[in-house]
């Protein structure tokens, strides 16, 4: 079966189907369209009084920030609202009937829907993305974009490998919302902490989101790399595409694992 | 009276019989809190002013502002929604009480609760972290008392927008859209002294600064007009008031009429 | 062929107590027929079924489903088998369920004339046609279960297991439905197992009836068979009887 293909086409009768029997659609992605731009609008109106922050001038922030949020959004298309859900899935015994069809639960589960929620936050990156991408000074010779490009990659898999994982929770423990949303809510995570540059956190912080939970690898260091910032931990710089496939090994033995669990014990 | 304090026992009750929620709750405020003052502290760069913005008086008032938003915090809006969307609603419709006393008695449990688990320890760690107590002694009582405004108003609010779900049935989207302008123009997040000149005048017709931005600068002894803040204060509680009772006399017919 | 399980066994362990579920039961369900598991809750009737449709791993034991075991061919399994959950639809909940319908053709990758002849046969017999533009929560409890029962006999199973199928259905829609699956198993041999609470369900449909009650079974055999043997025609009393604990 040609996933893409289906995927595709599915995707377009999803929103087409969401449009006719649900006007709340339109209301939703207005919501967050404004919910976003208040978020721009905070960041513009903290450099209205600031020049830069821990070395890092306006354009350069929005930059890493945006390139970060691009991948981020992307990824929460496809996994957000499966491994959102899981808790009830799992809860509930509903995941019974992903489990009976000839294809794996996971690819079930991201072909019947499509988080359309997440357009406003793309869209919105990517105009300031835009925006950001004329003013900073980064030579674009070919080596930079290819490392650049890599870079977005491995902050794809980074974002979506941390969502399985915090899925995968809900078939060890029973109330896992609180410590999901500890590590990847928009607006009091740990995944905020990667919009500014780290070095303004401390040592500890700036060792946890390098090293542990490698929200610093999505935008902050393939950023300061091409802008030949200071970072605490240089090496970081070169091992996004490791990191990438160590984390999503680990995301997807963990749902194995917990796939398992649930059909031995359900 | 008696009867609406039960309320708020329940609330307490329900609020403890999930610890692992308050741990994830207070780990979230200090999470919020801590990376607040690094902002800022990596902002001001070890100056101790920033054109006429004081580092001092930012951090006490960022810390601040934490502390008070868990005791101004309302989850009345997402209480109605649910009761609504489950029917429940209905048991509390049918009691022989206010409604929305009792919705207020149900908030108070909660706040009580909220303010000893988990405003005490942000209080203490926010002490820590900016290396001082982030309210200031003079005016201390006018600050109390705005925040007791700011509490009234910012539940009157919650009140109003979850019995429009009365009429609208999915009010998520609306909670999420002026959910959004309240961060920003309240001052929960960025002192409005730091607005753009344009966002600043607007604000001042707007409601929200009502509900931090005063009582906060009160609290942290950085509000110039006292009495001007004040009346404020009591004239949005008044809108407010009137706005409640005027939006539940409509929902409460309609409900009654179309049977929910 | 059909469908083989032996010596079947599965233990939950539910925080210090250890739950005999299902233990070594072993029988065959004839290709084409139409069984009926009945058992009180508790008896293992469900772990069985889930057992029996991969959905749940068994502690010891095999199953096999035309010759094939899920450790080996478990995709090929499962694409000839149909599961219908009397409370939980495995329809889209938001969008019409034509779209839930293609979905199901691509991942069974159904060819296009099949799939147009089943759902018009379908639209005939349930009268689906009206309702699949509609997305399951507009839906009353009896249209949303004839739409799941389409769903999972578009792609003609060689088996299909419902799991009260008529739960909490009017009974205008439990005939329908009734006769529907009658239908199938006639016109094309598909092979349906059934679990079910109600009694006129088992009488309209079930030519076997496997009965079991703490594990184990109680009653292997035809219906006819369990009520010549129990002296009754009375379905309910004997069923009643065997959960007290008496012998058939």
């Amino acid at each position: 079966m040609n996933y893409l293909r289906v995927y595709r086409r599915f995707v377009i009768t999803y929103m087409k189907g969401k449009l006719e029997y649900n006007m709340s659609l339109a209301f939703e992605l207005i919501a967050n369209t404004i919910l976003i731009s208040v978020f721009f609008s905070g960041f513009f109106v903290i450099f209205y009084n600031f020049d830069c922050i821990g070395g890092w001038n306006k354009y350069e922030t929005l930059f890493m920030m945006t390139s970060s949020w691009l991948t981020y959004s992307v990824s929460c298309f496809f996994f957000w609202s499966p491994m959102k859900d899981m808790g009830e899935l799992v809860r509930t015994g509903k995941l019974d009937l992903y489990l009976c069809r000839p294809i794996s639960p996971m690819v079930y589960l991201i072909l019947e829907q499509f988080q359309y929620t997440f357009i406003p936050r793309l869209t919105l990156a990517l105009v300031f993305w835009i925006y950001s991408i004329g003013k900073i000074a980064i030579l674009w010779t070919p080596g930079a974009i290819i490392y650049y490009a890599i870079s977005m990659v491995s902050a794809f898999v980074i974002y979506s490998s941390i969502t399985v994982i915090t899925g995968s929770i809900s078939f060890w423990a029973i109330k896992s919302e609180a410590i999901v949303s500890l590590l990847t809510n928009n607006n009091y995570g740990l995944k905020n902490f990667s919009d500014y540059p780290i070095t303004i956190y401390g040592e500890g912080t700036a060792v946890l989101l390098t090293f542990v939970i490698p929200y610093a690898l999505t935008g902050y260091y393939p950023i300061a790399h091409l802008l030949g910032k200071t970072v605490p931990f240089p090496v970081a710089a070169y091992i996004s595409p490791v990191v990438a496939l160590i984390i999503a090994v680990i995301s997807s033995v963990l749902w194995h694992m917990g796939l398992r669990r649930y059909e031995s014990a359900n | 009276m008696r009867k609406y304090l039960r309320y708020s026992y329940i609330s307490i009750k329900e609020y403890l019989a999930y610890p692992s929620n308050i741990l994830a709750e207070l780990a979230s405020k200090l999470i919020y809190l801590f990376m607040q003052i690094c902002l800022w502290k990596a902002l001001f760069d070890g100056s101790t002013m920033h054109g006429n913005l004081s580092y001092i008086d930012t951090i006490k008032y960022v810390a601040a502002a934490c502390i008070v938003s868990i005791i101004i915090e309302c989850n009345t809006i997402d209480r109605m929604n649910q009761q609504i969307r489950s029917g429940d609603i209905v048991n509390d419709l049918l009691r022989p009480m206010d409604f929305k006393l009792m919705m207020l008695f149900k908030h108070f449990g909660n706040t009580v609760i909220k303010s000893l688990l988990i405003a005490v320890p942000t209080f203490l760690f926010a002490i820590r972290l900016i290396s001082g107590i982030p309210f200031s002694t003079d005016r201390l009582l006018w600050g109390l008392i705005s925040v007791s405004l700011a509490y009234a108003i910012h539940f009157l609010y919650s009140l109003v927008i979850g019995m429009l779900a009365f009429f609208l049935i999915v009010t998520w989207p609306l909670n999420m859209l002026l959910g959004a302008i309240y961060k920003i123009l309240s001052g929960i997040w960025i002192p409005v002294t730091m607005f753009p000149e344009f966002l600043y005048r607007i604000n001042m017709f707007l409601p929200f600064r009502a509900v931090y931005a005063i009582p906060v600068s009160l609290l942290t002894g950085s509000a110039g007009d006292v009495k001007g803040s004040i009346l404020c204060q009591l004239m949005w509680l008044s809108v407010f008031l009137i706005l409640a009772e005027f939006v539940w006399m409509k929902g409460y017919k309609k409900l009654v009429v179309q049977g929910g | 062929m059909g469908i083989e399980v032996r010596n079947l066994s599965k233990t939950y362990r539910r925080r210090r107590a250890v739950i005999n579920a299902v233990n070594d039961i072993s029988f065959t369900v004839e290709t084409g027929s139409i069984t009926g598991f009945i058992g009180a809750n508790g008896a293992g009737k469900s772990t069985t079924i889930k057992m029996m449709t991969g959905i749940l791993t068994p502690d010891a034991g095999a199953i096999s489903i035309d010759g094939m075991t899920f450790e080996k061919n478990r995709k090929d399994i499962m694409r000839r088998i149909g599961v219908v959950f009397g409370q939980r639809s495995v329809l889209c909940w938001d969008i019409p369920i034509i779209e839930t319908f293609r979905l199901f053709k691509d991942i069974y990758r159904i060819p296009t004339n099949i799939y147009k002849e089943n759902l018009e046969a379908f639209s005939d017999i349930l009268g689906i046609d009206k309702t699949i533009h509609k997305p399951p929560r507009q839906l009353s409890l009896g249209e949303r279960m004839k739409a799941d029962l389409a769903a999972s006999l578009l792609y003609n199973p060689d088996v299909l297991f419902l799991d009260e199928p008529t739960i909490g259905i009017d009974v205008l829609s439990k005939e329908k439905i009734r006769n529907f699956i009658k239908k199938i198993n006639k016109t094309r041999g598909t092979t349906i197992i059934l679990t079910t609470h109600d009694m006129s369900d088992i009488e309209a449909l079930c030519e076997n009836m496997i009965i079991l009650e703490k594990g184990a079974i109680r009653y292997d055999g035809t219906l006819c068979g369990l009520k010549s043997d129990a002296h009754t025609e009375n379905l309910e009393t004997i069923v009643k009887n065997i959960f007290a604990g008496e012998a058939v």
